[in-house]
């Protein structure tokens, strides 16, 4: 998905208050982001990883939280939201989720249907992505995404609000 | 895997909103919403049941019973919750409703025979792990789940401003269970309505 130049990626397994996200980013190395520092939201929905779906949950209840809490960062972090023209970057960000059948203990791998030797689960991932890309080439400047293991009842906008600040603590990538 | 707005609405309301008890138990699963912090969704609005976009135009008489249903539930749940019901044209809440299909993987774990039974006829040297992993299969297999979808507009706004939904392993469409289970879920979505 993305050229050799990329950065290498940056993999954080991390607790936030009582989410764990699995966070990762990846920054186009010959970008120097202090040249940036206007954005603007695209009207359009990113893509999701391999294996994730969009549903009923990305609807405009989610975006608009996103790009609340969106704003709240890069506000912090010193950018500035601009009308598309004069935007020196676009966000474009999208929600899904993804089915997976676990092996409780080690030995039981199998996915799909079937049978498979030892203790299985069902678990559903859901997944978080942010793309920045450049108006004027098109190209991705940055990305980040955040995982997590998805359970019935969760408070939506809390669980979300803090996959967001996650990922947004890798933006601006660390130059070197 | 991919959700996606069913084309005849309650061949799929119906092939959806149950759940096989040998799928989750007993327990009936539960229903879920999330909704615009900050919004304001007090009692004694009014509100007025629209039809969704997302729902099917020519749909059968079987169908069109549902959707009635789900109508009246509304109507009747939200009444009761102290909203009033009004024409579209001046009603602040919109509420609609339709329902998606995908399909999922269920898991089941049972046991079945293996060295673990019987210790002693175990060779020296047996990894006592993969013994008990084999001690256990689990079974993998595809079934169709349906998702009941609630919406609510803040029609000033026209913005959403809730979303509540409940999923349950489908039924064939023809199951007299359909109507109760469908109806029952308009309950139970609208049991966290208004939220907090």
């Amino acid at each position: 998905m993305f050229a050799k130049r990329w950065m290498s990626v940056l993999v954080f397994a991390l607790m936030a208050g009582c989410h764990q996200f699995h966070v990762e980013s990846q920054a186009d190395p010959s970008v120097d982001f202090a040249n940036y520092k206007t954005y603007s939201f695209s009207t359009t929905a990113s893509d999701i990883p391999e294996g994730f779906t969009s549903g009923h949950l990305f609807n405009s209840i989610m975006q608009r939280r996103i790009r609340a809490e969106l704003y709240q960062e890069l506000t912090k972090k010193g950018f500035t939201q601009a009308a598309r023209s004069n935007a020196s970057f676009i966000i474009s960000f999208s929600t899904g989720a993804r089915q997976d059948v676990e092996a409780v203990k080690a030995g039981a791998d199998q996915t799909g249907t079937g049978a498979i030797a030892g203790s299985a689960t069902r678990v559903t991932r859901g997944a978080l992505v942010i793309h920045f890309t450049d108006p004027k080439t098109q190209k991705l400047l940055w990305q980040g995404w955040a995982e997590a293991v998805m359970k019935g009842g969760e408070d939506l906008d809390e669980q979300v609000r803090a996959a967001v600040r996650e990922v947004m603590r890798h933006f601006p990538p660390k130059a070197g | 895997m991919k959700a996606r707005t069913s084309k005849g609405l309650l061949a799929g309301l119906a092939a959806t909103l149950i759940a096989a008890s040998t799928l989750i138990g007993c327990a009936a699963p539960a229903a879920f919403a999330d909704w615009e912090r900050g919004a304001d969704l007090s009692p004694g609005k009014t509100f007025a049941v629209t039809k969704s976009a997302q729902l099917p135009v020519d749909l059968d008489e079987r169908e069109k019973a549902l959707v009635t249903l789900v109508n009246t539930a509304i109507e009747r749940e939200l009444t009761a919750k102290g909203y009033v019901k009004a024409p579209v044209e001046s009603a602040q809440l919109v509420v609609n409703f339709y329902v998606i299909r995908r399909m999922l993987q269920e898991v089941s774990v049972q046991s079945r025979d293996c060295y673990m039974s019987g210790r002693g006829e175990l060779p020296p040297g047996t990894n006592w792990d993969s013994a008990a992993i084999a001690c256990e299969e689990s079974l993998v297999s595809e079934y169709q789940e349906g998702t009941l979808i609630i919406d609510i507009y803040d029609a000033a706004r026209k913005e959403l401003v809730w979303h509540g939904w409940k999923s349950r392993k489908s039924l064939p469409s023809d199951s007299p269970e359909l109507p109760g289970v469908v109806e029952q879920a308009t309950v139970d979505i609208l049991s966290n309505f208004p939220p907090g």
